[in-house]
């Protein structure tokens, strides 16, 4: 399969996304400078955290401790900034902290054989409870809005928030399709053994993409202080799928390897989604049903034009490989 | 009597099947044979339920029959052996064997008796003598043992057909001679065998009947006394096959691996063996007698218990295959669909997997390096891809294979160990690798070549150790000039493997390098 | 066929062999053998070619030359590769015989590091490539001068007494067709003659000959494909061929492209 036709299984997302977006814009209210700025920092957190996840999927794993590493993250910041400890010194900590969260997720994974769903849900429950312990279970907000500063901010033009996604994006696209590295986790989601017995070390290429992810949630955490200058304890798995959510639409789900483009599209889409639905001003209680209904429907639409592409790509071969073919999809 | 009428089976608007009439006799053996992609597998697979023919009609005994699935064909006698492995890892041996067929084991539709199933799967493992532990789990059996699993699966529903595709594939010749008295008992017990292989001779010796497919249609069926004039230059000849390997002669150079006295946890018990530049060592015994095992202990896959592995004289105590890799030993595995290439990654990230620090630039892999180390093994190894970026599961077999070997001739090792490596191959692609080990050998690497099929062990071997139990049985020598390996390794006497030929190297020390500036 | 395609075509074909005979071309073009001479005729008065009984010789100055012109041959590369493989099959202390041909030459190039090798040949390339080397005994055959392959070759009678007094332990020869169904073919019926009576005097007779050489039928017959099982061809040969040589077990050595 060619990158062309990687890029033809976005069509569905793509063709999703414009309708959204035609949808909202009909139906805009007054959209304002500042209501398009805090949409976008309160999502670009969600950016983030879908991007980490990006190489631990293309890795045939998946991460589900990302949230609740990001509210600690979050909580952290809150803190550490509260007790006027520098921002400089702050923000490499937790990054480290991140990855090192990602370590343990990796080792546990890689090294004790524990199924990365198991691990990375207890290890959300064990980051929850030490949140607890820090926050005691209330709402931790910042003591002087300073670093709400920093979500405003712009480089280069661009706000702040979307730079560092931005940022972020690049570097785990040049990671897995440009690097050693990047090639070898491709390599060990496609086929484990075959990456084995091909001289690389598995286990070290799994714990590094969850330190990846570990370090994207940090950063998400991060900005997430940044948008709202409070986190709350108690958010649950469902945020943590939307993630998930994001990157499946993407192109990359659990069986087929990446696409960066497919990841951007997805982002867009989910961004769209939650805007038009806050547009059509639908019942806050109803927006969740809603959400899931659409997303389904696209995954569903997604699948089906997958198979359709399929079917048209399979050239007539030899009677073998027919065979070989049919035996394996039955 | 089994009578195939005007069978036509096309796949996409292609033809595959154009027509076939076959008659099929109780209590003989039928062969089929015909090239690749000439409609064999096809054809048997109609016949065991798996594909429905578009026309024509399949009859019994006279009595019309019409199988919509492998279930109506096991229903009505027709068992089969796949080519395609169809074991369950995660169940037992008896699971499997007693699998789809439970009516001799169980009164009730929904559950099912162990014990009857243990007893029921031991009886049929006697039956092919062959002494498997129903309990263990598939997955912990190789290859060989699975095959015939298989075979113990087909006969659970006491079919009066059996149909074999390509059986012998896995099994090493001790196995395959079991094999083949299970052949020939099944069949003076009236069971009509339908046998498919690219072991052409084998066929020939054994079939009562022929059938030669070319391009989805009968070119020749009948009994097999005719057969000599099918192909035309195999009537003129004996087929002298020792004498077909085109192993360019080579002057083995210095001592680069010695392992002594290797005892693993698993496997091998008291292992001592040589190997120099420039020469193939062949390592041949029956599955379980350890040849594997002295692999795995050099990929760092078995811990070492006892001995030494000295690598160009350093001790060497392999960690994983990354560190055999780092030290020049490439492993090329014997199930390369499983344990070597990613079927569904491009063929230039394939080749280039095991040694992608030579595609490294300053800052990230390079793309051209890639490609062009693409290219230059598609025109050396003539490797039919139709893009660089195709992926690996749209090649054939030998095309995997050359793929298989073009990546561990990427990683530059100065070992090469070779796992069956033309166990799946026809002949033409079999002769491509036999020339490629000898050009290998040729410009200095030593190969370690693991196999089963002792001609081409004789016909490409400087050196072949037999293993037996653990231990090296025998070893044996080519002489400077002819073939002098025995005819039967298993059974000849051999020469102990760490003689005097170890401590006085009777040829120069410098190897022989095929000229190529 | 029209006359001028034709007279185009027996071109193309000279360029490529440097000479001919009437009867292939006969066979090659499906006219008869009197149209042929005609066009032959014609051609001389071009001074594109020259005359000889039953056939015609390429008026080519490079002829004149002991090098013959190599530089143009497309398959050099292939050619040359086969010889240095062939000539890794030469053991120490053999007595061989190299034939004719420039692939035959390219053996010969290659023949280094062997102690106590004697090189009989008919090729007067080889005996100008081996004269300095001192470390092969060189002994050549006389007779009837004739180009096989841009290589000036010994054939005939007196070629034919010389080499039945002598016994070899490997004889490489190039053919210029073969075909699995007949055999071997050759352009030349003198170096055919001179393949068959070596198939006597050699312990192995191996053919070395490009992939090109396959499938084809030639003027001369030399023999049946089983007068030997060694062949030294390209990997380029194709899936059918290999299948069949190997299957009917012949010792099938072939050359990788090392571009």
């Amino acid at each position: 399969m060619n990158i062309q036709e990687e890029n033809l299984r976005l069509v569905p997302s793509v063709v999703l996304l414009s309708v959204l977006v035609g949808a909202a814009l009909l139906t805009a209210g007054p959209i304002t400078g500042e209501t398009v700025r805090i949409f976008v920092q309160s999502t670009v957190p969600y950016g983030i955290i879908a991007i980490g996840l990006y190489p631990v999927m293309i890795g045939k794993h998946i991460d589900l401790s990302q949230f609740a590493i990001a509210d600690l993250i979050g909580a952290l910041i809150i803190v550490g900034i509260n007790t006027q400890l520098p921002i400089a010194m702050i923000i490499p900590l937790v990054l480290l902290l991140g990855a090192l969260i990602g370590l343990v997720n990796g080792i546990v994974v890689a090294r004790l054989r524990v199924h990365p769903i198991l691990t990375t849900y207890c290890m959300s429950l064990i980051i929850k409870g030490v949140m607890f312990i820090i926050t005691k279970g209330r709402l931790v907000y910042l003591d002087s809005l300073d670093f709400l500063q920093v979500g405003k901010s712009t480089i280069l033009g661009i706000p702040t928030p979307v730079m560092t996604l931005l940022l972020c994006f690049a570097g785990v696209m040049y990671t897995v399709h440009l690097t050693i590295l990047g090639r070898k986790i491709i390599a060990t989601g496609s086929n484990g053994r075959a990456s084995f017995f091909s001289g690389i070390r598995i286990d070290d290429v799994k714990i590094i993409a969850f330190m990846i992810s570990g370090s994207c949630a940090a950063l998400a955490g991060t900005m997430a202080v940044a948008a709202s200058g409070s986190v709350a304890t108690g958010l649950d798995l469902s945020v943590n799928l939307s993630a998930i959510v994001i990157v499946v639409l993407g192109g990359t789900d659990l069986l087929r390897k990446g696409n960066p483009l497919g990841l951007i599209f997805g982002l867009l889409l989910f961004w769209i989604l939650e805007r038009s639905l806050i547009q059509y001003g639908i019942d806050e209680h109803y927006q969740q049903l809603f959400k899931g209904i659409v997303l389904l429907m696209v995954i569903l639409a997604n699948n089906g034009f997958h198979q359709l592409l399929e079917v048209s790509r399979k050239r007539p071969g030899s009677a073998d490989e027919q065979n070989q073919t049919l035996e394996h999809s039955r | 009597m089994i009578r195939l009428e005007r069978i036509v089976k096309t796949f996409e608007h292609r033809l595959i099947l154009d027509h076939i009439d076959l008659q099929l006799e109780k209590g003989k053996i039928h062969g089929i044979i015909g090239d690749n992609g000439a409609g064999k597998t096809v054809l048997v697979n109609i016949l065991s339920g798996v594909y429905q023919p578009d026309q024509g009609t399949i009859t019994i005994d006279g009595k019309p029959v019409r199988f919509s699935s492998p279930k109506d064909a096991i229903r009505a006698g027709i068992a089969a052996i796949h080519q395609e492995t169809q074991i369950v890892g995660k169940l037992t041996v008896a699971e499997n064997i007693i699998m789809g067929d439970r009516s001799g084991i169980s009164r009730s539709t929904w559950f099912v008796s162990w014990k009857n199933m243990i007893t029921e799967s031991e009886r049929i493992l006697n039956q092919i003598h062959y002494p498997l532990d129903p309990h263990r789990l598939a997955e912990t059996l190789n290859l060989g043992q699975q095959q015939i699993l298989k075979v113990a699966r087909a006969i659970c529903s006491s079919p009066q057909v059996l149909i074999m595709d390509e059986p012998f594939t896995n099994l090493s010749e001790q196995e395959i001679k079991t094999f083949k008295e299970i052949i020939t008992s099944m069949q003076s017990s009236g069971i009509t065998i339908i046998y498919i292989s690219h072991d052409t001779d084998d066929i020939l010796r054994r079939c009562d009947t022929l059938t030669v497919l070319r391009d989805g249609q009968v070119i020749h069926s009948g009994p097999n006394s005719f057969l000599g004039s099918i192909p035309p230059i195999r009537e003129l000849l004996p087929i002298q096959d020792a004498f077909k390997y085109p192993r360019v002669p080579t002057r083995p150079g210095r001592k680069i691996l010695e392992i002594t006295n290797l005892k693993t946890g698993r496997g091998v018990h008291d292992a001592s063996l040589f190997l120099r530049k420039g020469e193939i060592l062949g390592i041949t015994g029956t599955l379980g007698s350890g040849k594997t095992g002295i692999i795995k202990a050099l990929l760092g896959l078995e811990r070492i218990l006892q001995g030494t592995i000295l690598l160009d004289g350093e001790p060497f105590t392999p960690k994983d295959p990354h560190h055999a890799f780092s030290h020049r030993i490439g492993y090329l595995p014997e199930d390369i669909r499983k344990d070597w290439l990613h079927e569904d990654m491009p063929f230039s990230h394939n080749l280039t997997m095991s040694n992608l620090h030579e595609l490294h630039g300053r800052m990230a892999l390079h793309p051209e390096l890639e490609a062009e180390a693409a290219r230059r093994y598609i025109t050396s190894l003539k490797i039919k891809v139709s893009r660089l970026d195709e992926h690996i599961s749209q090649l054939s077999g030998g095309n995997k294979q050359k793929v298989a070997i073009a990546k561990l001739l990427f990683t530059d090792s100065r070992i090469l160990i070779l796992d069956e490596p033309t166990k799946y191959l026809d002949s033409s692609t079999r002769i491509d690798v036999y020339n490629l080990m000898s050009k290998c050998a040729g410009e200095g690497m030593a190969i370690i070549f693991i196999s089963t099929d002792e001609r081409e062990l004789k016909g490409m071997c400087d050196r072949i150790l037999v293993m037996k139990k653990g231990t090296c049985h025998n070893f044996f020598h080519r002489k400077e000039t002819g073939r002098s390996f025995p005819l039967d390794l298993y059974t000849a006497p051999g020469e102990e493997p760490m003689g005097q030929s170890l401590n006085s190297p009777t040829r120069g020390s410098t190897p022989q390098r095929m000229e190529s500036e | 066929m029209l006359a001028d395609v034709r007279v185009k075509k027996i071109k193309e074909i000279l360029l490529e062999y440097k000479h001919i005979d009437i009867n292939t071309l006969s066979s090659l073009l499906s006219v008869s053998m009197a149209t042929i001479r005609r066009d032959l005729d014609k051609l001389e008065q071009e001074s594109f070619l020259v005359r000889a009984h039953g056939g015609a010789f390429l008026n080519d100055p490079a002829v004149d030359e002991v090098q013959l012109s190599g530089s143009e041959d497309p398959y050099a590369q292939q050619k040359r590769e086969i010889g240095i493989l062939a000539s890794a099959l030469i053991d120490d202390n053999d007595i061989i015989f190299i034939g004719g041909g420039v692939t035959c030459l390219q053996i010969a190039k290659h023949v280094k590091n062997k102690k106590h090798v004697t090189i009989i040949t008919n090729n007067v390339n080889i005996l100008t490539e081996l004269a300095s080397n001192t470390e092969i005994s060189l002994k050549a055959v006389g007779g009837d001068l004739e180009v096989v392959d841009q290589c000036l070759t010994m054939a005939g009678d007196i070629s034919l007494e010389t080499l039945s007094h002598m016994y070899f332990n490997k004889s490489f020869v190039t053919v210029d067709a073969i075909d699995l169904d007949n055999g071997y073919f050759t352009n030349s019926p003198q170096q055919g003659k001179i393949i068959r009576l070596l198939q006597k005097n050699s312990d192995d007779l191996l053919i070395v000959a490009d992939y090109t050489k396959f499938g084809k039928r030639a003027f001369s017959y030399v023999g049946e494909l089983l007068m030997t099982r060694k062949i030294v061809t390209n990997i380029d040969l194709s899936e059918s061929y290999k299948k069949q040589l190997f299957e009917s077990g012949f010792q099938l050595y072939m050359t990788f492209d090392n571009q």
